[in-house]
C-alpha cells in the first residue's frame, strides 16, 4: 500500500514540474488579483514571501518568469492552480509549497491535490519548453552550482532528482510521461504505532539520464511503466530490532511494468547482479546473491487494488494474485541460517503457473554442485480467503502435494514429499504481526496466536528419503499444529501426530539421532505467553509476569536412539500388553513466580501397562572393548523438581521394579529389583558456568555433559522389596530383600575438571540376608578426595623426618657399640650372662 | 599317679587363669578378617586404619610383655595382673562403645597392654602353683591351650558376632566376663614368692619400646614402607639402637635379667630359638590356615571350626602325651619329633585337594596341632624349669613376648609371601581389570580378604576370579607354607643337635 502512494505522490511531483513549464514568458510579469481567480504573468521577481489564501483559483501565464530567490511561494490549502504554458522558475534558497488538497490543472489533465504538503526547492532555473497537449513539455534544470538535485520533500519523506528532465505528453489516448535522472535517491523516516522507527532509503542510478522512467496511461485503462535503471539499492532499517534489510540491483536491463484493464500485471525485469542482506545488528542473519537475473511475471492485481482501496475483500474473490512467473538465475549464493552457512546454487530456475489447465503449480529447479534439485507443487487451492481492510486474514490453504527431490552429484539422493498440507488462519492480523516483527526482528508462536483466533498448519503425510535408498527415513502421518485459545481463555499449543519416525544429525558432535513415536500429542496451556515457556526451555527464562501453565505430552510408544563415533544409546517405550493404556503421560507445571524469581518445573511420568528400556552400546578404544547397558523399567510412576535461579534445585521419586543388564568388557554383572521407590530430595546443582536465566532449561544438559565444575548437594533413599544380584554366567550370586538405604547428604564438588571431592554423610541401610538375617548399618561419613590428574598424596610425618632421624639414630648406634666395645675390652666379666654376680 | 594328683588339685586355679587368659587373647584376632560393618561403625571406610585395628593389639601385648619382665618378679603376679586387668577392661568397653577409628585404635593398644600382661602373670604362676618341674608342662599345656585357643576362637567368634549381633557385644562380654574372673584370678596369684633383686626397669622399658615398634615396624612395612628406602632403614637403625641399649643397660646393671641365674644355657637358647620356630612358622600357619578356610574354600565359622578343633585335639594329644613320657623320654626326642613333624605338617598342606578339602584339611591340620603341640607348651615348661623366682617372669615374659612377635612375624612373612605370589599370578589379571573398571583393584591377600566381606559379590562378577583368587591365594600360602618347612628343618634339626642334648633332667 505504500508503494502505491509513493507512486501518487511521484505523479504529484512531476505534474508540479510540468505545470511550470507551461506558463508563457512575458517580459511584463505582475500578478493580477480578480473576483474569480489570481493570475500570474510577465517577470516576478519576490522580494518577499508570498503566500496566497487557502482555496484560491491560481492562474499562471504564458511566458511567466518568476524567480522565488530566497523566498517562499505557498499556493495555499486546497488551491487549484492552472498551468497555462511555458515558464521558468528561478530559485536559490527559496521553496515552492503545494498545500495539501491542491490540485494542478494541466493543459487537457486535472491532477488532484497531494494529501501532505509538498516543498520544491532547488538551485538553479527550472525552464519549460512546449506544450503538453501538442508536442509535450520538457522541464529541465540549469543549476548555479554543485548542486544539480531538484529536491521534494513531504512529511518526512525527502527525494532528490539529480539532473531531472521531464517531458509530459498528453493526447486524446492518454499521458506520456518521461523522467531523465542520472541518481534519484528517496528516503523517508516515520514510525508506525507510534514506537516503530523506520528508516527507508532508495538509491537509484540511470541508465539512460534522458528517460530513465517512462510512463504511460492510455484512456483505455492500462498502464504501461518503463524503467531504464542501471542499478537500484534499497535500505531499510528498523531501530527497535536494529535490524537491516538491503536489496541490491546491479546491471539491471529494461524494467517494464504493464497493467491492463483488467487488472493484469505483467511485470518483465532483469539483472546481472541481485543481493539480499537481513542484518540485526551487524550481524548477517540471511543472505542471499544471484547473478544473471531474468523476471517474467503475470498478476492479477485485484485483491491488491481492493486491499489499497481498503474494501474487504469478499471470499469469492479469487486469491490467487499469480497467475504466472518465471524467474531464472545463472548463480545464487544463498544463507539460510548462519549454523548452515552459504550455500551455491546454479541454474536457478522457478516457475508458478496458475492458470486452470496448468499440471504443474509451482516449479523450483536449481543445481547445488552436480546435484539437481526440484521443488513442485501441483496445485495451491484456497478452500476459502477473506481479508479484511485492517488486514485480518481468515483463510484455509491447501495444497494437496508439495515435494522436493534433489539427484545427481556425489550426495545421496533425497526425496521429500508432504501430502494435504494445510494452513488455517482465523482473523489473523497481518499488520500487527508484520509490526511485531519490525519491533523485534522475529515473530514467535505466542504473537500468532494473539493475533489469530486460530492458527493451525496440518500435514496429511510427509514423507523424506535422505540416503538415496528410495525408503522412507522420516515419516509423519497427520502431523498437526494448533495454536488457540481455548473456551477458558487459555493460550493452547496443541501438536499431535499418527506417527512420527524422523533421523536427526548433530554437525557440531558428530551424532546421529533417530527418532520414532507412535499416536502422541503435546498439549500446553497457558495463561500467558505459551513463546516465553518455549524460550524457558530453549533461549532465556525471561517471564514477563506470573506464569504457570501445563504441558503435557502423551505417548503410545517411542523410540530414540542416538548413534555416536564410540556407540549408540536407545529408549524404547512400548505397551507390555493390549490392554494397556492408550498412552503414557508425562505432565508437567512450569510455574514462574516474579517475586521469587524462581523458574519451577513440576512434573509426573506414569507409564503404567508400559515397559521402558534404555540400551547403552559403547565401544572403547584402550583397553579394547565394549559395553552394553540394558535397563528395564515396568509400570514406572515417577515424579520430579526442578526450579531454577541461580542454582538448580531438584527432588525426584521413581516407583517401578527394574532390571539392569550389563556387559562391561568380560563382566556380565544383572541385577533384578523388585518394587523399588527410589526418592531424591534436597538436591542443590550448581554449575559453574551454566546460567539458566540467560541459556534456558534445556542447555543444563550440555554443562553437565561438558563436565563443567558443579557442586551438587542432595538426599537419597532407596527402598525396594529384593535385588538379585547375578553374575557373569547369570546365575544368582545373592538376594537381598526388603532393602532399606538412605543417606541423609551427598555432597560432590568438581573443581576445574581436576579435583573431585565427594562427602557422603549418615547412610543407613537395612536389609534382609538370602539366609533371612536381617542386617542393620550406618555409615557415618565418607570422604573421597580424587586427584584425577596429579596424584599428591600427603607425605607421612615419619618419613618425612626419616633422614634427620636416621642421622640421629645412626649417631648414638654408633656411640653405644663404641661404649660396649670398650666396656668388652675394660670389663670382660660383665659380659657374662647367666650368671648371678652378687 | 601322684603328679596326677598335685596337677588336678590345681587344675581349678590353672583353668581359671588359662581361661582369664583366653580372655584377653580373645579380641587379639577379632579384626584378623577383614569387617566393613566395623570399617563403617568407626567412620574408617575406606582409610586404612583397619588394617591397625590387629597389629596395634599385638603391639601393645609385645611391649606390655617387654615391660612385664622387669615386674612381676619383683613385685608379684598379683598386682601386674590388676594393672592388666585395669587396663584391659575398661579400653575393652570403650573399643565396644567407641566409634571413632583413632579412639579404637588407642584403646585396641591398652587393651592388647592389658592383656600381655595378664598372659605372662598368669603362664607365670605356674612357677609357683606347680612346683613340680614334671606337672609344669601339664600346666603350660592347660595355659598353652587358654592362650592359643583364645588367639584361635578369637577369629572365628569375631567373625561371628562382629558380622552378626554387632562387634560392641563382642568387646563388651570379654570385658565383663574378664571383670568377673579377675578377682579369683588375683586370689590365686596370691601364692608366691617375691625377688628381692631390683627390678630390670631400664631393661624392661627398653624391651617394651623395642617389641612394640617392631611389631609396628612390621605393619608398616607391610602397608607401605621398604627396607630399602630411607625411612625403613631409619628404623632398622632405630631398633639395633635399642638392642644395643638394651645390651648395655643389661651388661652394666649387675641386677639386670641377663645377669640371673640359667640351668642349661644350651637348653635355654635351643628352647627359645624353637619358640622363635613355633611362633614364626607353626602358629603363623594356623592363622593363614583360617584364612584359606575364609578365602580359599569359602567357608562359614561353623564349617571351618571343626577343622580347628581338631587341630587343637592334635595339640592336645602331643602336648599330654609329652607331660606324660618327658621324664623318661627328656627333651631330645620331642624336639626331633617337632623337628620332622612341623615340615611334614606344613607340607601336608599341598596335599588338600581344592575341590574336596575336608578330609586333607582335617588331617593337615590334625599334624600341624602335633607340632605344634610338641612345642607349645613343652618349651614354656623347660624354660620355667630352668630359672627361679628371680627370673621366672622375667624370663617367661620374655620367652612369651618373643613367641609372640615371632607369630606376627610370621604371620607377615607369609602374607608378603602369598601377596607376592598373588601379585605375580594375578597383577596382569587385575591391572587389566583395575584398567576396565578404572579402580585400583588389588591384587594382594588384600583381594582374597574381601571375599569375605559384602564387596564378595562384586568380585564374583568378574569372571572366574573368585575361584583364581581362592586357588592362588591358596596357592601362594601353601608356598610360604613349604618355604617354612624348609626353613623349619634347616634351622631345628642342627639346634636340637646341638643345644638340646640329650640330657634327661627335667
Amino acid at each position: 500500500m505504500r508503494k502505491m502512494q509513493y507512486l501518487a505522490v511521484g505523479v504529484l511531483i512531476l505534474t508540479v514540474f510540468i505545470s511550470l513549464s507551461i506558463v508563457s514568458d512575458d517580459a511584463s510579469a505582475d500578478i493580477e488579483y480578480t473576483d474569480k481567480a489570481i493570475i500570474i504573468y510577465g517577470t516576478e521577481v519576490l522580494t518577499d514571501d508570498l503566500v496566497f489564501p487557502d482555496e484560491s483559483n491560481i492562474i499562471i501565464s504564458l511566458g511567466t518568469y518568476l524567480d522565488i530567490n530566497q523566498y517562499t511561494i505557498d499556493f495555499g490549502k486546497d488551491s487549484k492552480v492552472a498551468i497555462l504554458d511555458d515558464v521558468t522558475i528561478a530559485c536559490t534558497t527559496g521553496k515552492i509549497v503545494i498545500r495539501e488538497g491542491t490540485s494542478l490543472i494541466l493543459v487537457g489533465a486535472v491532477m488532484p491535490g497531494p494529501k501532505y504538503d509538498l516543498t520544491v526547492t532547488f538551485d538553479g532555473k527550472l525552464s519549460s519548453r512546449g506544450t503538453a497537449v501538442i508536442k509535450g513539455a520538457t522541464v529541465t534544470l540549469d543549476p548555479n552550482g554543485d548542486d544539480r538535485c531538484l529536491h521534494l520533500a513531504w512529511e518526512e519523506s525527502r527525494m532528490a532528482i539529480e539532473d531531472p528532465i521531464i517531458n509530459y505528453t498528453v493526447d486524446t489516448g492518454g499521458s506520456d510521461l518521461k523522467l531523465g535522472f542520472t541518481h534519484l535517491t528517496y528516503s523517508e523516516e516515520y514510525t508506525m504505532d507510534t514506537d516503530i522507527s523506520l528508516t527507508r532509503e532508495l538509491y537509484l542510478t540511470s541508465a539512460d539520464s534522458t528517460v530513465s522512467v517512462e510512463t504511460v496511461i492510455s484512456t483505455s485503462k492500462t498502464f504501461k511503466m518503463t524503467l531504464d535503471l542501471s542499478s537500484l539499492r534499497y535500505t531499510k532499517y528498523v531501530a527497535n530490532s536494529d535490524m537491516t534489510t538491503v536489496l541490491t540491483l546491479d546491471g539491471m536491463g529494461l524494467t517494464t511494468v504493464f497493467v491492463d484493464s483488467n487488472m493484469m500485471m505483467t511485470v518483465t525485469a532483469s539483472a546481472k547482479n541481485v543481493k539480499s542482506t537481513n542484518a540485526i545488528g551487524g550481524e548477517i542473519r540471511r543472505f542471499a546473491e544471484f547473478t544473471n537475473v531474468k523476471f517474467d511475471m503475470k498478476a492479477d492485481i485485484t485483491v491488491i487494488a481492493i486491499i489499497i482501496e481498503q474494501e474487504d475483500l469478499d471470499p469469492s474473490d479469487d486469491p490467487n494474485i499469480i497467475k504466472s512467473m518465471h524467474i531464472t538465475a545463472d548463480t545464487g549464493d544463498v544463507m539460510i541460517t548462519e549454523r548452515r552457512g552459504v550455500k551455491h546454487i546454479t541454474d536457478i530456475a522457478v516457475t508458478i503457473d496458475g492458470s486452470d489447465k496448468a499440471e504443474t503449480y509451482f516449479l523450483a529447479t536449481f543445481m547445488d554442485g552436480e546435484r539437481y534439485n526440484e521443488i513442485r507443487a501441483d496445485k495451491v487451492l484456497f478452500e476459502s480467503f477473506g481479508i479484511t481492510s485492517d488486514l485480518r486474514l481468515t483463510m484455509l490453504m491447501h495444497i494437496p502435494q508439495i515435494t522436493y527431490s534433489a539427484h545427481g552429484g556425489e550426495k545421496q539422493e533425497i526425496s521429500m514429499q508432504a501430502d494435504d498440507l494445510y494452513v488455517e488462519t482465523d482473523n489473523l492480523a497481518v499488520d500487527t504481526l508484520l509490526k511485531q516483527y519490525y519491533r523485534a526482528g522475529e515473530l514467535t508462536a505466542q504473537q500468532l496466536l494473539d493475533n489469530s483466533r486460530l492458527f493451525r498448519a496440518a500435514v496429511g503425510v510427509a514423507s523424506i528419503d535422505t540416503d538415496g535408498d528410495k525408503e522412507v527415513d522420516t515419516t509423519a502421518h497427520d502431523l498437526e499444529l494448533k495454536l488457540a485459545k481455548n473456551s477458558r481463555g487459555y493460550n493452547t499449543l496443541v501438536l499431535t501426530f499418527a506417527d512420527l519416525a524422523a533421523p536427526l544429525h548433530n554437525d557440531e558432535k558428530n551424532i546421529d539421532y533417530r527418532l520414532s513415536f507412535d499416536a502422541s500429542e503435546v498439549y500446553m496451556e497457558s495463561d500467558s505467553s505459551i513463546s516465553e515457556i518455549n524460550d524457558a526451555f530453549t533461549k532465556r527464562i525471561h517471564f514477563s509476569g506470573d506464569t504457570n501453565a501445563e504441558i503435557q505430552v502423551t505417548t503410545s510408544g517411542m523410540t530414540v536412539e542416538q548413534i555416536r563415533e564410540t556407540g549408540n544409546s536407545k529408549l524404547v517405550m512400548v505397551k507390555n500388553s493390549p490392554e494397556s493404556p492408550k498412552g503414557a503421560i508425562f505432565t508437567f507445571n512450569i510455574e514462574y513466580l516474579r517475586y521469587t524469581g524462581k523458574t519451577t518445573l513440576d512434573g509426573r511420568l506414569n507409564t503404567l501397562g508400559y515397559e521402558t528400556t534404555v540400551t547403552n552400546h559403547e565401544y572403547y578404544a584402550d583397553p579394547e572393548g565394549t559395553s552394553d547397558l540394558k535397563l528395564v523399567f515396568n509400570d514406572m510412576s515417577a515424579s520430579v523438581i526442578l526450579a531454577f535461579k541461580d542454582i538448580v534445585e531438584f527432588s525426584a521419586e521413581v516407583h517401578t521394579p527394574m532390571n539392569l543388564d550389563l556387559t562391561f568388557y568380560d563382566l556380565k554383572p544383572m541385577l533384578d529389583f523388585g518394587d523399588s521407590v527410589i526418592s531424591i530430595s534436597h538436591g542443590q546443582l550448581y554449575l559453574d558456568t551454566y546460567d539458566p536465566i540467560s541459556e534456558g532449561i534445556l542447555a543444563i544438559v550440555d554443562h553437565i555433559s561438558a563436565k563443567d565444575d558443579f557442586v551438587v548437594d542432595l538426599r537419597v533413599g532407596v527402598t525396594s522389596d529384593y535385588i538379585n544380584i547375578h553374575g557373569s554366567d547369570r546365575e544368582i550370586i545373592n538376594t537381598i530383600k526388603s532393602i532399606n538405604l538412605s543417606i541423609k547428604e551427598i555432597y560432590m564438588m568438581l573443581i576445574h575438571n581436576d579435583r573431585l571431592q565427594a562427602d557422603i554423610d549418615n547412610v543407613y541401610v537395612e536389609y534382609t540376608t538370602m539366609k533371612g538375617l536381617l542386617v542393620q548399618r550406618e555409615l557415618k561419613h565418607l570422604d573421597i578426595d580424587k586427584d584425577y590428574n596429579n596424584p599428591s598424596p600427603k607425605e607421612d610425618v615419619l618419613v618425612y623426618t626419616s633422614e634427620i632421624m636416621l642421622i640421629s639414630f645412626g649417631i648414638v648406634t654408633g656411640e653405644l657399640l663404641l661404649v660396649l666395645i670398650v666396656l668388652r675390652i675394660k670389663r670382660p666379666d660383665i659380659f657374662r650372662f647367666g650368671k648371678e654376680r652378687f | 599317679m601322684a603328679m596326677d594328683e598335685a596337677i588336678l588339685k590345681k587344675m581349678p586355679a590353672l583353668c581359671l587363669l588359662s581361661f582369664s587368659t583366653f580372655l584377653v587373647c580373645v579380641p587379639a584376632a577379632y579384626n584378623q578378617v577383614i569387617s566393613f560393618n566395623l570399617m563403617f561403625d568407626m567412620n574408617c571406610f575406606p582409610s586404612k586404619d583397619y588394617a591397625w585395628y590387629f597389629p596395634m593389639f599385638i603391639a601393645g601385648e609385645c611391649a606390655s610383655m617387654g615391660l612385664s619382665a622387669c615386674l612381676i618378679d619383683r613385685y608379684g603376679r598379683r598386682l601386674p595382673f590388676l594393672f592388666g586387668s585395669v587396663l584391659f577392661i575398661p579400653s575393652s568397653a570403650i573399643c565396644a562403645v567407641c566409634g571413632d577409628s583413632t579412639v579404637f585404635l588407642a584403646c585396641r593398644f591398652i587393651e592388647g597392654f592389658g592383656a600381655g600382661i595378664v598372659i605372662v602373670t598368669c603362664i607365670a604362676q605356674i612357677y609357683f602353683d606347680v612346683p613340680d618341674k614334671k606337672n609344669r608342662y601339664m600346666a603350660n599345656g592347660i595355659m598353652s591351650l587358654g592362650f592359643g585357643g583364645g588367639m584361635l576362637f578369637g577369629i572365628f567368634l569375631g567373625r561371628a558376632l562382629v558380622e552378626t549381633v554387632g562387634w560392641p557385644v563382642a568387646f563388651w562380654t570379654v570385658a565383663v566376663l574378664q571383670a568377673v574372673v579377675m578377682y579369683p584370678c588375683m586370689d590365686i596369684l596370691r601364692n608366691g614368692e617375691n625377688s628381692k633383686m631390683k627390678a630390670d626397669i631400664p631393661g624392661a622399658l627398653i624391651l617394651m619400646v623395642m617389641a612394640g615398634v617392631l611389631v609396628f615396624f612390621l605393619q608398616k612395612l607391610y602397608l607401605s614402607w621398604d627396607v630399602t628406602d630411607t625411612v625403613g632403614i631409619e628404623w632398622i637403625v632405630f631398633l639395633f639402637m635399642l638392642f644395643l641399649a638394651l645390651i648395655l643397660v643389661e651388661v652394666v646393671n649387675p641386677q639386670s635379667i641377663f645377669h640371673r641365674k640359667f640351668d642349661n644355657h644350651k637348653l635355654v637358647a635351643g628352647s627359645m630359638i624353637f619358640i622363635f620356630l613355633l611362633g614364626v612358622i607353626d602358629m603363623a600357619a594356623v592363622g593363614c590356615m583360617i584364612k584359606i578356610a575364609f578365602f580359599t574354600y569359602q567357608m562359614s565359622v561353623g564349617e571351618a571350626a571343626p577343622y580347628f578343633i581338631i587341630l587343637v585335639l592334635g595339640a592336645a594329644v602331643t602336648a599330654v602325651t609329652i607331660s606324660k613320657t618327658i621324664d623318661r623320654t627328656g627333651h631330645f626326642p620331642w624336639f626331633l619329633l617337632s623337628a620332622v613333624l612341623s615340615p611334614i605338617a606344613l607340607l601336608s598342606m599341598l596335599l588338600v585337594d581344592k575341590d574336596d578339602p575336608a578330609i586333607f584339611m582335617a588331617l593337615h591340620l590334625f599334624v600341624l596341632g602335633l607340632a605344634i603341640g610338641c612345642l607349645v607348651s613343652m618349651l614354656n615348661a623347660t624354660i620355667q624349669n630352668r630359672t627361679d623366682h628371680n627370673n621366672n617372669g622375667a624370663v617367661m615374659s620374655f620367652a612369651i613376648m618373643f613367641r609372640t612377635i615371632a607369630l606376627w612375624i610370621g604371620y607377615n612373612f607369609y602374607t608378603v609371601f602369598s601377596d607376592r605370589f598373588m601379585d605375580e599370578k594375578l597383577g596382569e589379571t587385575m591391572a587389566h581389570w583395575s584398567q576396565i573398571t578404572q579402580i585400583d583393584l588389588p591384587a594382594d591377600s588384600n583381594l582374597a580378604s574381601l571375599l569375605v566381606t559384602p564387596l564378595a559379590d562384586l568380585i564374583k562378577i568378574f569372571p572366574g576370579l573368585t575361584d583364581q583368587i581362592a586357588e592362588v591365594f591358596g596357592e601362594g600360602i601353601s608356598y610360604g607354607l613349604t618355604v617354612g618347612a624348609i626353613a623349619f628343618v634347616v634351622i631345628a634339626i642342627p639346634v636340637t643337635i646341638l643345644l638340646v642334648g640329650r640330657n634327661k633332667t627335667l
